[in-house]
């Protein structure tokens, strides 16, 4: 759909100015030898502009040996796209309601920014730079498909013999599609499946997000997800895209497209800012927690049903993880100046998903799961700490594992891939953090204790992946070990224990606060994966 | 003796023959004693077809130090993966050739009962999907003897087919989000060499 000028909101001037500069650095960031020089003009003459077989108006052209130029004002006139013109008459910006695109002359590259100039800017490098005549900029036919392809789902040919430059839109396609709908804790996602990868644009405002499909239609009907969801209200689906209505505190982040052997779109829906100001990314985002370590999420491993490892004088990892979270939260908010948050409290079960979902949705700066080892034999002994390993946030992997286990006919369940989608990612920004937090804390048991250090490790531990925050797994003894299960039915030992996590954390918390946080390489390297050597 | 005698005397002598030759090849082809022989004669041959179709695998067994130990076993071999698999699986399932002690200090990766319900492949990735007694979960256990579980299984394929490089995992026909709470088996897993000892 094409931005007319009047339903494009009106410009600051401070915004053009960043748009002129960031054409300007675009223009800088090419080597001066990647600059081409300024085309010679072959000849001239007027053509006829046909838009869906009607000529719509007549625009200027020159032939020059890189191939013919075509003076952009008119064309986007007709088009409905608003140009904008830089103080030195050199930029021109092409106004859409997603995006902004920016040519120049003499620069064999267009960037395209967000309408605030805020965020990423994509350049995109061309094979012509326009040239700048009386009446502006004149442009190649690969600038026109790059620029208006995409955002208007033109297409564009220019037939020399008949002096014509057609427009024209491409046959329509006709996308299946499928929408599904889960909430966990706090937070909605939405999943839109399509049977092909669709072209469309994205439209916030308060209370709604429209996914605007550009030259594609869907088939209906399509099932809707019941009603009911707490911050997702409706979901509307016509042939031209979707719409959320959103609940009025709820805030829906950018949708994500995922491609692969399914072509997903995912929308996070989450609860906390109203619907009454700017849509924008969530507060949650990592970037925006303020530093300092002022929540620590403790989570106790296992619960319920799921006990974890048992001792052989019948200790259950599930019940020691509560004993020992409880007088480590005691003891945290006792000593330092942190709050605390439990993933769970009671001996109950309390799936990975709810337990990175707390953590975040409390914006814990810290998260801590607490658990007790077990091995085969009875010899192991010692605390091990780890954090997640890289290859575990392999999001691209799982899906295809999914997607092949059911080509193969093998059982899937549909919420459970959604769910693996929710927390993807998340803790892969925080990798180094943890490892250094990782290290303290592996340091503090073995002074505390003078247990066998077993070593930082890493793994693809679930728990771990959707934490939002750094986060550590600590296996505080072997409960298959007789002599430590009965140390850790001591609750003497067990404060010693709660002592060094402490002390750890304070540690940390000096750290981060210090902005000492960023790891050296060394501190990289000597992270240890287990090495072969028996530890018991 | 004339001549005529000579000539019943060799037709009877060839009449003997024949019959004596007819009876005792009946001999050989009924069932009974005489078959016995060329039973085993086949018996003896299927084994010695089955000694060829045996191949030294490595199967990686938990040990009780923490640590995975390889322990190389004949196994039945196959051309079809995906029958290969299966049948090192199976063995590395029935346990260690010595006795699961202390002393021997290799264990089962899994409790008895537990099977190989299914073996498929797409492209590289192998799908083992393991069957318990009842429908039975998992064993409940530590972060440690879970990874060695795990891997023990991972291992012992990937390291034995180099046509497959990675390895999901699924239980009852469902893959599980972890084996017992801790390790992520949604996606497919790669061969964990660090948790080989070095040393035997």
């Amino acid at each position: 759909m094409p931005s007319s000028p009047n339903s494009v909101r009106s410009t600051h001037p401070r915004r053009l100015l960043l748009l002129c500069v960031a054409w300007l650095l675009a223009g800088s960031a090419l080597a001066e030898d990647e600059k081409p020089e300024a085309p010679v003009i072959l000849s001239t003459g007027t053509a006829s502009l046909m838009v869906e077989g009607r000529q719509a108006a007549n625009v200027a052209y020159s032939i020059t040996p890189g191939g013919p130029r075509f003076a952009l004002w008119p064309i986007a006139a007709v088009l409905g796209v608003e140009v904008r013109i830089g103080p030195l008459g050199d930029s021109h910006t092409l106004v859409f309601e997603d995006r902004h695109i920016i040519v120049g002359p003499a620069q064999a590259s267009m960037v395209t920014v967000a309408p605030d100039g805020r965020g990423e800017r994509k350049i995109t490098p061309l094979d012509g730079a326009p040239i700048r005549v009386a009446g502006g900029l004149m442009v190649t036919l690969e600038l026109l498909e790059r620029a208006l392809s995409d955002a208007l789902n033109y297409q564009f040919a220019w037939n020399p013999d008949q002096q014509a430059l057609t427009v024209a839109r491409p046959e329509l396609r006709r996308l299946r599609g499928s929408v599904s709908l889960v909430h966990q804790y706090q937070v909605s996602l939405v999943e839109i499946r399509f049977s092909e990868e669709p072209r469309y644009r994205v439209e916030q405002s308060p209370g709604a997000l429209d996914i605007r499909l550009i030259g594609d239609r869907l088939e209906l009907p399509i099932q809707i997800p019941r009603a009911g969801d707490p911050l997702v209200e409706n979901i509307i689906v016509a042939p031209e895209g979707l719409r959320l209505e959103l609940a009025d505190n709820a805030v829906a982040e950018k949708p994500r497209l995922l491609t692969g052997p399914v072509t997903r779109m995912v929308i996070e829906v989450f609860e906390g800012r109203a619907s009454s100001e700017a849509p924008g990314p969530s507060p949650r985002r990592v970037q925006e927690r303020a530093p300092g370590i002022r929540t620590i999420a403790l989570d106790p491993g296992h619960g319920g049903a799921e006990t974890g490892a048992i001792g052989p004088a019948g200790s259950a990892e599930a019940s020691l993880t509560l004993l020992v979270a409880r007088a480590l939260k005691l003891q945290l908010e006792r000593r330092l100046p942190v709050k605390v948050v439990m993933t769970r409290t009671e001996n109950v079960e309390v799936t990975h998903e709810t337990r990175s979902a707390i953590s975040n949705q409390n914006r814990a700066d810290l998260f801590i799961s607490l658990h007790f080892n077990s091995s085969f034999g009875p010899q192991a002994h010692g605390a091990e700490t780890y954090f997640l390993s890289r290859e575990a946030s392999d999001q691209r992997a799982a899906e295809v594992a999914a997607t092949e286990n059911r080509a193969a006919g093998g059982e899937t369940n549909p919420e459970q891939d959604l769910q693996m989608i929710l927390w993807d990612l998340a803790q892969s920004y925080h990798l180094a953090e943890s490892q250094r937090f990782a290290n303290l804390v592996q340091e503090e048991l073995n002074l505390a204790l003078g247990l066998r250090d077993r070593g930082v490790k890493q793994a693809p531990f679930r728990v771990l992946m959707g934490a939002k925050m750094p986060a550590v797994l600590v296996e505080l003894g072997f409960l298959s070990n007789p002599a430590e299960e009965t140390k850790l039915q001591t609750p003497a030992y067990r404060a010693e224990l709660v002592d060094a996590l402490v002390r750890a954390v304070s540690r940390f918390k000096t750290q981060v606060e210090a902005r000492d946080v960023v790891p050296s390489d060394a501190d990289a390297d000597s992270v240890g994966t287990g090495a072969a050597e028996d530890p018991s | 003796m004339s001549r005529q005698t000579v000539l019943i005397a060799i037709t009877l002598t060839a009449v003997l023959v024949a019959v004596v030759t007819i009876v005792s090849c009946e001999r050989e082809v009924e069932p009974g004693e005489g078959s016995e022989p060329i039973e085993e004669t086949a018996t003896e041959g299927e084994e010695e077809l089955e000694a060829l179709d045996l191949t030294p695998a490595d199967l990686y067994f938990p040990s009780a130090g923490g640590w995975l130990r390889a322990e190389r076993r004949e196994v039945p071999s196959s051309e079809a993966v995906a029958e290969g698999i299966v049948a090192v699986v199976e063995a590395l399932l029935a346990g260690p050739g010595v006795a699961e002690t202390p002393a021997s200090g290799l264990y089962a990766p899994l409790p008895e009962g537990v099977t190989v319900r299914r073996v498929y492949l797409a492209e590289r990735t192998a799908f083992l999907d393991l069957q318990s007694p009842e429908g039975a979960p998992p064993p409940p256990s530590g972060s440690r003897q879970e990874i060695l579980t795990v891997y023990s299984v991972v291992n012992t394929v990937l390291l034995n087919f180099e046509e497959v490089e990675q390895l999901v995992l699924l239980w009852n026909g469902r893959q599980p989000r972890t084996f017992a709470g801790h390790l992520d088996t949604m996606r497919p897993l790669s061969a964990n060499t660090d948790l080989i000892a070095r040393a035997p």
